[in-house]
């Protein structure tokens, strides 16, 4: 399996500021895979730097085996839908579609028309009255019918309303099935996420904390419930992800390939969000323990 | 990527050039009624030997006079509304994101953008001054000074290559800075200093100025050369006033008390500052009213008193003595110039500055943006 994107120790300063650091990640081809992660995790850096919009500062980085770079023959490759789905206000639908086909030499201009007689768009409309849905949407046509073998969303869905959000992803799922495109898909939202990907990367301070297929991922992972415990005494094969205790009864979610034997336990499968939320967590509370202690210096 | 240029551009350019056409009529309509004055009135009078009879031709109709103003900020308001968002709108927006994009590359893009929006300033700028020199055209052949920096910068050439600079100074800004709003200040101060710059340090010495040299006092013409005095559509650079011995009395035309060149001192005694005495005592007589001043030698030599206070000698009675004293010491005056035949080598120079810089800055902005985007 080709990776359509890999990094090896990526990262992009602005001023002093790292907006990503030795970040290290390979994204495989043939998915849908959800980039998860915190405001400012640098998931939205990542993708900027994989269509080029930036310049990495330090490490490596290929997007469908290449560099990136603006020469038509990597950027044909890689359709992008950028943050809040910009467009041009004054111009109108058609003039989108009109600039698209001259720019893109693998534009298909009968995709990009019947997807916009499908979503009910008027081409004479101004971009800058369509709504926030249909703009997303208008987006999602260009970057669709320039025909790319990867397509990357940065947070394509964060300032829609939850039904355009449904709409869209729906009208991405039917994409992917048709088009055999390779997605990644960026979003601080699980719920977004758990819908259409099939893979998912959970990206804490530019560390990735999770990579796997979801069907792995949900497979490996168990809540367990049970009589009070200290989360060090738990059997090797099982790395605890998170725990949480009341006085009598201990909740770990746990990490293991190998089936749950113990009796005590109430064996629960974990949802995605649940098992995201937990290694965010714990990477916030590994960030927490490094920092020194302020208030013990008095 | 042109068509997309084209398209951004269309609305703006095609509201300028309704305003264009709109003011060419408005010149059109006036400008026959000028030439046929200036044929009619100016010509037969200048023709006679001795014509006093027109001081000054003039148009002053405040609205067509403003046509002229409008050419000299025609040039930023270019760079400002056409330069200073080109790319800074991208960035504000978020649009660069969308079309950075496409397969197509950003060098183009942008070459694209400036190559359009410059084509659209200069044939606008250059309409405007096409325009206003043809209108102009008969005032300006019979003031004669075309030279004169409020003149050269409003004709022909010039207002082209301002127009091409400071559209791409704009662009540059608007790319350096991501924002309209700042790119547009800077960019009108931008514009406005290498204007400043140009005119008052380079241009004078566009060419090396020609020397004449014109005696202080009329009554001794073997100190002029070159076969007269200054024209008056020949452009000052520097004067000075200078003893027979070389000694610089004033680094301008001015020879004074009020300036300080002719001390006065209380017992009446009259010296040229560094030069030497003057024979003959001023003496306090009634002071005129009023501001006086009289001119000596070539354009700009005054023996002025300034306001005649009581206590410094009036005019008359200084000038007595003054005069036969500069006589005395050989006083003259060197000036240097530009001839009006210049006026074309000096369009094409100034031209060439403007365009050069513009290259530059369009080169750098390219440079720039290939550094910023992978």
């Amino acid at each position: 399996m080709s990776a359509v994107i890999e990094a090896q120790g990526l990262g992009k300063r602005y001023g002093r500021k790292w907006a990503l650091s030795e970040c290290s990640v390979s994204i495989p081809a043939g998915h849908v895979v959800g980039l998860v992660g915190p405001n400012g995790a640098g998931k939205s850096t990542l993708l900027n730097l994989a269509i080029g919009l930036l310049q990495p500062t330090a490490g490596g980085l290929e997007v469908l085996g290449g560099r990136p770079t603006d020469a038509a023959a990597h950027l044909g490759r890689v359709g992008f839908v950028a943050q809040d789905t910009p467009t041009y206000q004054s111009l109108s639908v058609a003039d989108h579609l009109k600039m698209g086909a001259l720019t893109n030499p693998t534009w298909d201009q009968h995709v990009a028309e019947g997807r916009i007689a499908q979503l009910g768009l008027d081409p004479k409309q101004k971009a800058g009255n369509l709504s926030g849905g249909q703009r997303a949407q208008l987006a999602l046509t260009m970057a669709v019918a320039k025909r790319p073998e990867l397509l990357l969303l940065d947070e394509p869905v964060a300032s829609l309303d939850p039904l355009a959000r449904r709409e869209f992803l729906q009208v991405l799922m039917e994409t992917v099935a048709e088009d055999e495109v390779s997605v990644v898909l960026s979003s601080h939202l699980m719920a977004d996420l758990e819908r259409v990907c099939d893979y998912l990367v959970v990206l804490v301070s530019s560390r990735v904390q999770l990579a796997g297929p979801v069907d792995d991922l949900l497979a490996s992972h168990r809540r367990l419930i049970g009589p009070r415990r200290d989360p060090a005494t738990m059997p090797g094969n099982q790395v605890v992800i998170e725990s949480s205790h009341t006085e009598r009864q201990s909740t770990f979610m746990v990490h293991t390939d190998d089936p749950i034997l113990d009796p005590s336990w109430t064996v629960e499968e974990v949802g995605l969000e649940d098992l995201v939320l937990a290694y965010m967590g714990q990477a916030a509370e590994k960030a927490r323990q490094t920092r020194p202690m302020i208030g013990l210096v008095k | 990527m042109i068509w997309l240029a084209w398209r951004q551009m269309r609305t703006q350019v095609l509201v300028v050039f309704g305003v264009l056409v709109a003011l060419g009529i408005a010149l059109a309509l006036t400008g026959p009624h000028l030439v046929h004055e200036f044929d009619t009135i100016i010509k037969p009078c200048e023709a006679k030997p001795n014509c006093g009879g027109v001081a000054n031709f003039s148009n002053s109709d405040r609205f067509l006079q403003s046509v002229s103003l409008l050419l000299l900020i025609a040039p930023a308001l270019a760079g400002m509304f056409w330069g200073a968002p080109l790319v800074a709108r991208e960035y504000e927006n978020g649009t660069y994101r969308l079309v950075w994009t496409q397969s197509s590359s950003r060098a183009r893009w942008l070459a694209a953008k400036l190559g359009m929006g410059a084509l659209v300033s200069m044939v606008a700028v250059g309409l405007l001054s096409l325009m206003t020199t043809w209108w102009f055209s008969p005032i300006d052949a019979f003031s004669n000074n075309s030279l004169t920096p409020s003149t050269f910068d409003r004709r022909d050439l010039v207002p082209i290559a301002y127009a091409l600079f400071a559209f791409a100074f704009g662009a540059t800004a608007g790319l350096i800075l991501r924002r309209t709003l700042p790119a547009m200040a800077v960019t009108l101060f931008g514009f406005i200093g290498l204007r400043y710059v140009v005119e008052d340090d380079l241009r004078p010495h566009f060419m090396t100025p020609l020397k004449l040299t014109s005696g202080f006092d009329p009554l001794e013409p073997g100190l002029t050369v070159g076969g007269g005095g200054l024209k008056s559509s020949d452009q000052v650079v520097s004067q000075e006033t200078v003893s027979g011995t070389g000694h610089v009395l004033s680094a301008n035309g001015n020879v004074g008390p009020t300036s300080g060149e002719v001390n006065v001192s209380s017992n009446g005694t009259v010296t040229l500052r560094g030069i030497g005495k003057c024979a003959g005592k001023a003496t306090n007589a009634p002071a005129p009213s009023g501001s006086v001043s009289q001119s000596f030698g070539g354009p700009g030599a005054q023996v002025h008193v300034g306001n005649a206070k009581a206590g410094v000698p009036s005019m008359e009675n200084l000038n007595k003595i003054v005069v036969p004293c500069a006589r005395h010491y050989h006083l003259h005056q060197i000036s240097y110039y530009q001839p009006l035949n210049r006026y074309w080598p000096f369009q094409f120079i100034e031209s060439g500055i403007f365009i050069a810089a513009a290259l530059v800055l369009a080169g750098l902005s390219l440079w720039l943006l290939r550094r910023r985007t992978a």
